[in-house]
This record gives structure tokens, C-alpha cells and sequence, in this order.
């Protein structure tokens, strides 16, 4: 599966939600997830793509997150990659 | 494929904006009986209730659903009944105490218990069924606890008013009121505005964890054991929380300078002084001004010049449409530089001559709903149009 990662660490609102917002349109079922690293935990893109069936795991690091988004059925793989 | 975002997601922009746009009615209000010199209580409630219960009611109807993930059915209906009865139970209390309208005594305490009292009960059940309870969501529900028990005094002041009883428990109310429910909210609400808009990292968590429960439990024991030391705790909690928000502020990535978070830094310079003048001097008037204007009043227009901007775009992102203006040509810079020069001078005024500061505080909310009224504009233009989803789809 391919990982797109979205560095967000350094941007303002509502850049953040923009861009992972923006990468979820070539997230593709089987094929791609998105590994969307941040300072904090993204509280209100997390419950924005709830309701659209978007799972997501959080990794913490210290103060940096890790927030991985995919498609309910790629869940397995995606904690393979991610190793949880 | 990704094919869309919900339309309905987002709870409507009208039930928060309703809130924050009568704050800076009630501010003028309290302007207008601070020069016509109308007793001190109603004035400090017209701030209290009038302004800030008022943005922080219409922050939580809108943070709740998509910060929390709890949902209010109904939420423009549920956003006016609240509404309603704060607008009445708030002017019937300033008449109650600002000239002496005993008889509306009873009104006012209904009227506010079932808004004040009925939001935090109503917010609070929900956010006990929030499946995740962060730091930012424990200091939100200690607010709301703290605001319940604040009410019932309030309304058991007015009683003892309305059958000429001397007043016991003031001090508790007020302790309660102010650092329980507008403190601890702000707390709550910092721990996850300021990283989010100033790019700063989370305060550490040995700091961020048990400032909340830390600051509610001295006051709880405040109210239960009435030693003033007790007090001076909470002082120093919020010292230490004043502390580390300022110097996250300092340390951020980005360092131009912005009127917003100028006024978070306004307002941490000021709960720290305000911390220190309750530690070493006492509590009085000054340290309430110093609490309320200085420090509360300060993080919410700070605030507001953010989250109105942010709001708009998210509603509007959420119908999708991806062609309006950038969050920072909302509001003019200029136009907030300026509110922040008048909000510092009516501060200092307040704090010395106290009644001379009326024209100013007038003048700063005046411009307060001047700058706010570009982004609300864009907001209410673009809700006419047909979303660009509905056709794509
Ligand atoms: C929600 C924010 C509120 C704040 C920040 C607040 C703050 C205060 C403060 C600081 C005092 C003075 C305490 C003292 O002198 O030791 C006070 C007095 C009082 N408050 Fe509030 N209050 C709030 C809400 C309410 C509500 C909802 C009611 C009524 C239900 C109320 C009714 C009163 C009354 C009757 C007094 C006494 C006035 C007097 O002594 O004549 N307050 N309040």
C-alpha cells in the first residue's frame, strides 16, 4: 500500500485541514493510505471524516502526532505498515 | 474514490454567531451604566453575563459537535431557546441590581437558571458520553460544573435580595463564577486554540494534565473550608498557567506579528499580574477588573479574530466551496491593531479612574463588530448560493 504523507506541523489553519482534506482524493481502497504528521491532534478533521466512513489511527511521539487515515477495509495493512 | 464531503456536517454558523454577536450589545450596555454610573454589580454582570457568558455559551454550541464529536439535535432551535431567556434573565438582573427592580429579582433567577443552569446540565450529560475525554474536554466540564454551582448561588442571592435577607455566600459565587467557569473554560478552550492557530506545541503535560482538576479542587475547598490561603492556590495555578501559555507564545515557530495573538499575550501578562496582585495584596476590585477585562475579555476578542475567520471558511469548505478569501484577508490587521491599542487604553482607564473608561469601552466593541462584519458578510453571501457539490454529485 502507499503511504502519502502530509507534514502539517507547521501550518496554519486552515491549511492543515486543506491539505489532508485535499490528499483524501487520491486515497484510493486497497491502494493508498494517508500518514498525516502534526502538533496536536487534528480534533476537528478527525470528526469531520468520521461521518464519511474514514478511519484513522493516532500515534503519539513526544509532541509530535501521527495520524494515519484509510478506508475501514485497508485497516489491517495499514496497522501492519504502522506497527500498533 | 472520495467522493464528497457530508454537507451537513457542521453544525450552522447562525447559533454560535447569534451568541457572539450580542456579547458587544451587553459590552456597549455595560459601557452606558459604567458612564451613567449604575451600581457596580450590574455593570460587572453586564461584562460577566452580558459579554462573556455569551461568547463562551456560543463557543462551546459551536466546539462541542466538531471538536468533541457531541451533537446537539436541532441546534438553531437549540441555540435560541438558550438564547431567549439569557437575553431576559441578564437585563432583568442588570435592572434587579442596577436599580434596584427587586420585583424582577425572581424573574432574573429563573430566566438565567434555566439558560445557565440548563446549558451546563445539558452540555454537561453530553460530554460525559464523550468517548474521548482530552485535558481540553476535563476543563470544559469542570467549567460547566463550576458554572451550575455558580448559578444556584446566584439565584439564591436574588432570593435572599428579593425578601431583603442579608447575603451569604457572595464571595463563593463570585469565586466560582469567575475562576471556576470563566477561567477554567478558558483553560479548556486554550489547550486546543493555541496550538492549533499559533502553532505553538501543547503545554507540557505534567503543566497540562492537573492544572484543571488542580484548580477546581482548590476552589471546591475554598468553598467548603473558606480559608483565604486556599484562594492564594488558585492564584498560583493560574500564575503557573499564565507562565507556561505565554512562553509557548514566545517560543513559536512563526514569529510575525499578529494582533491576535498579541492579545493572547495581553491577556497572559495580565492573568499573571492579576495572580501576583491576589498573592501578595488581596482581592478586590481592581484584581476583578484586572481578571475579567484584562485577562478574559482579552483572550476572547483574541480569540474571535481567529475563530470567526476559521469558522467561515469551515462552513463554507464544508458546502464546498474552495474559492473565498484567505482567513487573514477576513480581518482587517490593521482595524485589530488598533482595537488592541483602545482595549489597553480603556484597561489602564479602568484600573484608575475606572468611570472615564466608558467612551472607550464603547468605542472598542463598536469596533469589534466593524471588523467582524466582513467575514459574517462573506459567510451569509455565499449561504445563498447553490453548493457546488450539489451539482457535481
Ligand atoms: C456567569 C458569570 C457570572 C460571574 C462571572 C459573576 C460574578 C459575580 C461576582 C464577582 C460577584 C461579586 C462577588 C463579591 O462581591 O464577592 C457577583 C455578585 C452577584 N451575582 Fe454574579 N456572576 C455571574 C453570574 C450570575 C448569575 C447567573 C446570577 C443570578 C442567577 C448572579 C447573581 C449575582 C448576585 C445577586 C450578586 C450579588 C449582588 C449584590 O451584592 O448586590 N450572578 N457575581
Amino acid at each position: 500500500m502507499r503511504e502519502i504523507v502530509v507534514d502539517t506541523r507547521d501550518l496554519e489553519p486552515p491549511g492543515p485541514m486543506q491539505m489532508v482534506l485535499s490528499e483524501l482524493q487520491s486515497m484510493l481502497p486497497g491502494e493508498s493510505f494517508i500518514h498525516q504528521i502534526h502538533r496536536m491532534e487534528p480534533t476537528m478533521l478527525i470528526n469531520r471524516l468520521a461521518p464519511m466512513g474514514i478511519e484513522y489511527i493516532i500515534k503519539r511521539d513526544g509532541s509530535t502526532y501521527h495520524i494515519y487515515y484509510f478506508y475501514p477495509e485497508d485497516r489491517s495493512h495499514v496497522e501492519e505498515r504502522i506497527d500498533v | 474514490m472520495f467522493d464528497g464531503v457530508s454537507l451537513d456536517q457542521a453544525p450552522p454558523f447562525e447559533a454560535p454567531l447569534l451568541f457572539f454577536l450580542t456579547a458587544p450589545l451587553f459590552a456597549i450596555v455595560g459601557s452606558i451604566l459604567l458612564e451613567y454610573g449604575a451600581g457596580e454589580f450590574a455593570i460587572l454582570h453586564a461584562f460577566s453575563i452580558g459579554f462573556l457568558a455569551f461568547i463562551m455559551v456560543g463557543a462551546l454550541l459551536q466546539m462541542l459537535p466538531v471538536v468533541v464529536g457531541v451533537k446537539f439535535e436541532r441546534p438553531k432551535r437549540v441555540a435560541l431557546l438558550f438564547w431567549l431567556p439569557l437575553v431576559g434573565g441578564t437585563l432583568a438582573l442588570i435592572a434587579t441590581l442596577g436599580f434596584g427592580q427587586l420585583s424582577l429579582a425572581l424573574f432574573a433567577a429563573a430566566t438565567l437558571l434555566l439558560a445557565l443552569g440548563g446549558f451546563a446540565l445539558v452540555t454537561l450529560v453530553k460530554l460525559f458520553k464523550a468517548p474521548r475525554k482530552s485535558d481540553a474536554v476535563i476543563a470544559m466540564i469542570l467549567a460547566l460544573l463550576s458554572l451550575l454551582l455558580a448559578t444556584l448561588l446566584g439565584g439564591h442571592l436574588l432570593a435572599a435580595l428579593a425578601r431583603g435577607k442579608e447575603l451569604s455566600l457572595l464571595p463563593l459565587h463570585g469565586a466560582l463564577a469567575g475562576f471556576g467557569w470563566v477561567g477554567l473554560l478558558i483553560v479548556g478552550v486554550s489547550y486546543q486554540v493555541i496550538p492549533m492557530f499559533y502553532i505553538t506545541q501543547e503545554l507540557p503535560a505534567i503543566v497540562r494534565r492537573p492544572l484543571a482538576p488542580a484548580i477546581f479542587a482548590a476552589l471546591l475547598s475554598y468553598a467548603l473550608f473558606q480559608e483565604e490561603w486556599l484562594f492564594k492556590v488558585v492564584d498560583g495555578l493560574f500564575l503557573l498557567f499564565a507562565l507556561a501559555t505565554f512562553w509557548r507564545l514566545f517560543q513559536r515557530k512563526r514569529t510575525v506579528k499578529e494582533p491576535t495573538v498579541a492579545f493572547f499575550q495581553v491577556a497572559m501578562i495580565f492573568l499573571a499580574a492579576t495572580a501576583l496582585y491576589g498573592l501578595f495584596h488581596g482581592h478586590d476590585w481592581r484584581y476583578l477588573v484586572a481578571f475579567g477585562y484584562g485577562f478574559a475579555m482579552s483572550v476572547v476578542y483574541g480569540m474571535l479574530y481567529k475563530i470567526i475567520p476559521f469558522l467561515v471558511w469551515f462552513h463554507l469548505s464544508s458546502r464546498g466551496f474552495f474559492d473565498i478569501p484567505t482567513m487573514r484577508e477576513l480581518i482587517s490587521e490593521r482595524l485589530a491593531w488598533l482595537h488592541l491599542y483602545i482595549h489597553l487604553a480603556s484597561l489602564s482607564l479602568l484600573l484608575t479612574t475606572t468611570k472615564s473608561a466608558a467612551p472607550l469601552i464603547l468605542a472598542e466593541n463598536l469596533l469589534f463588530l466593524w471588523i467582524i462584519k466582513a467575514p459574517i458578510l462573506l459567510y451569509f453571501r455565499y449561504k445563498k448560493r447553490p453548493s457546488p457539490f450539489a451539482t457535481s454529485t
